[in-house]
């Protein structure tokens, strides 16, 4: 007892008579106190009140299925000739095409093969000129070979008496037209694509802006010229010919595809399962590469966001007064501007590109959480353990990373998957100012802009990619607000 | 004596807001790399010189920071434009901003009118048919852009029928242009589609706690008649919240145009932010951001007033 230094006040075991008579209950093991079910974490209760959510696990598949085909499906890409990714591969002979599985096409030369214009001999170049009722034009219009996206020829009777002939073209676009109305009516008769000055040419070829998808109809009217006014008549009625074109693919296009084809056989294309766009480039390759810059950026930019907000949330809640104050009216000032336009400026400013992007779509979206983040650090910065570990002398950033962060996690989740959607909203609708990524790089925006170009002609380049658009967005949204409720019950069923 | 507190402080933070997006747009705009004069052509120093004085580009950058702000703070003037020469930006916001307001007016009327409709039908037959459909529609009116659907009614209002079904082009829809009244009602339902879906949203969700409240409770006890109970108390209580965000909405809807007047060839402030960007026409841009963005900042502060004078609470915070 010589080490004692306890008070003398102060009882022992050895001071109480009897103690050892005393002996211990022993416990009752009822089955009262045995935790009949399993016990469910924070996590583990969420993902499964999500994993009961049906849409949400629809709509969890189908941003997964996306988001897979992004990644796995340019390894799939058909090899080019000259290695530019196969997405931005522009092909001059399949442009604008609708959906296709592929189509039998004609393999020609890779330089097309220039048609003459031909004259007919012998021929009275200077006979008397026809007038009035006798003026007519040639009876027949004929296509002269191939008629190719490369060129068309036509070919007709020249008719002694006249100066020249006018040609015209115009494309038979979803309205039915017939080949009589085209006879007898000029203003039908579309674009005046050439005049042939010397009467007895007998050819003419067409080869400027044809296009493989398209339907023409050709048609030429004589005209004389009076010598002594120089005054212009035309022929009333003109001869017509309807023209589809003939599906080519230049050689060295077609050895891609089989490498031992010779020109004039025929093989099959490639399929372009969501056409093509106005450069012959396949729209469905460039959905699946922007894919990636897409959901890179829809992913980037949230966390991005989110790092800012929480520092500069946990900053303001954890520091309080006067700091708060300033930091918190910063961002009610940066709320209050119009994030759409400071947006678009932003991207003027740095000028177009991913990285560009990445800044300005951060910029503003910091903002929500850091307010929200402030909110709940305020909270619980009152709570025991956080005071707790103050008093150990822990450094700030400690108790931010350590205690408060970990506890914000549910909040942090469903505001990062609720901004996902903006994102990708956000790059489209840049894209369609024309302001995001650079030219030939494919995001999902920028298939939509150059869609957007001729979107009444061929409206199904832009609402196939629109389409998938928008099921990401509802998947993303649904899944948002499906993850809210998992991880906030009391939220559930309110808007 | 609070309320007038209130006021000042939010007019105060309106005036610094404003100041910081000129603030932004100005610097932003001097950071764009290459020149502002820029053509096609050379042009000679001589001209060069001239021009960088007419605009004010040789003074050093705070002064010009300094003018522009004099410029336009005390004159209301917000320059001329670089491209076109003598077009000024007050000029182009006189002409263009009409339109656009007609527009985001008649879109707001639309949508308020159908969401506040279909949002009292939905939340009185909730799980019904309508019910359904409406919940349906909220989820892709609010998660799908505004554009997605300009361009849908585009081809199915307009260029199908006209094209396809051979409509009389007289008296049918345009796919674009304007100056008549039809040229109202593509762009107007494309814009309320949005605020249909926030508002049956809310409307429904308000409807349904309103019901659950004990006054609603007291009057069925008392014997008051459904739709008595349903016209004064429910929807009369419920509504109230859809009349804060109607200022918000409004100034969404205007900046949700900027791509629907593109579509639908509307000359209203939009286009001609529009094509403005697509020909660098910084200026132009520098200006209609600031009148833009500082419209959006006073309606902003008009409706944060409002509630302020409406809901007493709303001041302390």
């Amino acid at each position: 007892m010589t080490t004692q230094t306890q008070s003398p006040h102060e009882t022992t075991a050895d001071d109480v008579p009897g103690f050892d008579m005393f002996k211990p209950q022993p416990a009752k093991n009822s089955a009262a106190e045995q935790l009949s079910r399993p016990v469910v974490g924070y996590w583990k209760d969420a993902l499964m009140r999500l994993a009961k959510n049906r849409i949400a696990v629809v709509a969890l598949s189908l941003i997964v299925s996306v988001a897979l085909i992004g990644i796995i499906g340019p390894f799939f890409f058909p090899t080019t000739n000259d290695g530019t990714a196969y997405e931005n591969t522009q092909n001059l002979n399949f442009i604008n095409q609708g959906p296709t599985l592929g189509e039998k096409v004609l393999v020609t030369e890779d330089s097309p093969i220039f048609m003459d214009d031909l004259i007919k001999e012998p021929f009275d170049v200077s006979a008397p000129l026809l007038k009035g009722e006798s003026l007519r034009s040639p009876s027949e219009l004929k296509v002269r070979g191939l008629a190719t996206v490369n060129g068309v020829s036509l070919e007709w009777e020249p008719i002694v008496g006249v100066s020249g002939y006018q040609i015209y073209r115009t494309v038979v676009a979803g309205q039915p037209l017939a080949l009589s109305d085209v006879v007898k009516d000029a203003s039908v008769r579309g674009l005046q694509i050439g005049t042939v000055t010397n009467p007895a040419q007998y050819t003419f070829t067409d080869g400027s802006g044809l296009n493989p998808a398209e339907k023409y109809i050709y048609s030429i009217a004589a005209f004389v010229v009076d010598p002594a006014t120089q005054e212009e008549f035309v022929a009333t009625e003109a001869a017509a010919i309807e023209v589809s074109l003939t599906q080519t693919i230049s050689l060295t296009d077609a050895q891609a595809l089989k490498p031992n084809v010779q020109t004039g056989e025929t093989i099959r294309s490639h399929a372009h399962l969501f056409g093509t766009d106005a450069l012959g480039r396949d729209i469905l390759s460039r959905m699946v590469s922007g894919t990636r810059i897409d959901f890179f950026l829809a992913l980037l930019v949230p966390t991005v966001s989110l790092l800012i907000g929480l520092c500069y949330g946990a900053i303001s809640g954890l520091m309080g007064g006067k700091v708060d104050m300033i930091l918190m009216r910063i961002v009610e000032i940066l709320d209050t501007l119009p994030e759409l336009l400071l947006l678009i400026l932003i991207q003027v400013a740095l000028g177009k590109g991913v990285g560009s992007l990445v800044i300005a779509l951060c910029a503003f979206s910091w903002t929500g959480y850091a307010r929200v983040l402030r909110g709940e650090v305020l909270r619980l910065r009152e709570i025991e353990f956080v005071h707790a570990s103050r008093l150990l002398g822990a450094p700030l950033m400690s108790i931010v990373f350590r205690h408060v962060a970990p506890n914000l996690l549910g909040v942090i989740i469903v505001m990062w998957s609720a901004q996902i959607p903006r994102i990708i909203t956000s790059e489209a609708f840049l894209s369609l100012f024309g302001l995001g990524v650079e030219a030939p790089m494919a995001t999902w925006g920028t298939v939509l802009q150059d869609a957007a170009a001729h979107f009444q002609q061929y409206p199904a380049q832009f609402f196939l990619p629109a389409g998938i658009l928008a099921a990401t967005l509802l998947a993303f949204y649904t899944l948002g607000d499906a993850l809210r409720d998992a991880f906030d019950p009391k939220l559930r069923g309110r808007d | 004596m609070r309320l007038l507190r209130f006021i000042l402080q939010r007019l105060f933070l309106a005036v610094v807001t404003l100041l910081t997006l000129f603030t932004l747009t100005f610097f932003l705009m001097r950071a764009v790399p290459g020149d502002p004069l820029m053509r096609t052509k050379e042009i000679p120093e001589e001209t060069r010189k001239n021009l960088e004085e007419r605009y004010g580009l040789d003074k050093p950058l705070h002064k010009q920071y300094l003018l522009q702000l004099e410029r336009v703070f005390i004159h209301g003037d917000f320059g001329t434009s670089f491209r076109t020469v003598g077009r000024e930006v007050n000029d182009i916001i006189r002409e263009q901003f009409p339109v656009s307001a007609g527009i985001g007016i008649v879109s707001v009327l639309i949508g308020v009118t159908i969401g506040i409709a279909l949002g009292i039908v939905a939340a009185l037959y909730r799980n019904g048919l309508i019910d359904r459909f409406a919940m349906f529609f909220c989820v892709a009116g609010i998660s799908l852009p505004s554009f997605l659907f300009a361009f849908i009614f585009q081809y199915g209002l307009a260029v199908y029928p006209l094209t396809v079904l051979k409509f009389n082009p007289d008296n049918w829809l345009r796919p674009a242009g304007w100056g008549e009244a039809r040229d109202y009602i593509m762009p107007s339902i494309t814009l309320s589609l949005g605020i249909i879906a926030s508002i049956t949203r809310m409307l429904k969700s308000q409807m349904i706690e309103v019901g659950f409240s004990e006054y609603v409770k007291t009057a069925k006890a008392k014997g008051v008649s459904l739709p008595r109970l349903v016209v004064m108390h429910q929807i009369r209580n419920a509504i109230l919240p859809i009349i804060s965000i109607i200022f918000p909405i409004l100034v969404f809807t205007m900046s949700g145009s900027l791509i629907i007047e593109g579509v639908f060839g509307i000359p209203g402030l939009g286009r001609a932010y529009m094509t403005s960007i697509q020909n660098s026409d910084y200026n132009v841009i520098m200006g209609l951001t600031v009148f833009f963005g500082g419209f959006l900042i006073v309606m902003n502060l008009i409706t944060d007033i409002l509630y302020g004078v409406i809901d007493p609470r709303i001041r302390v915070g």
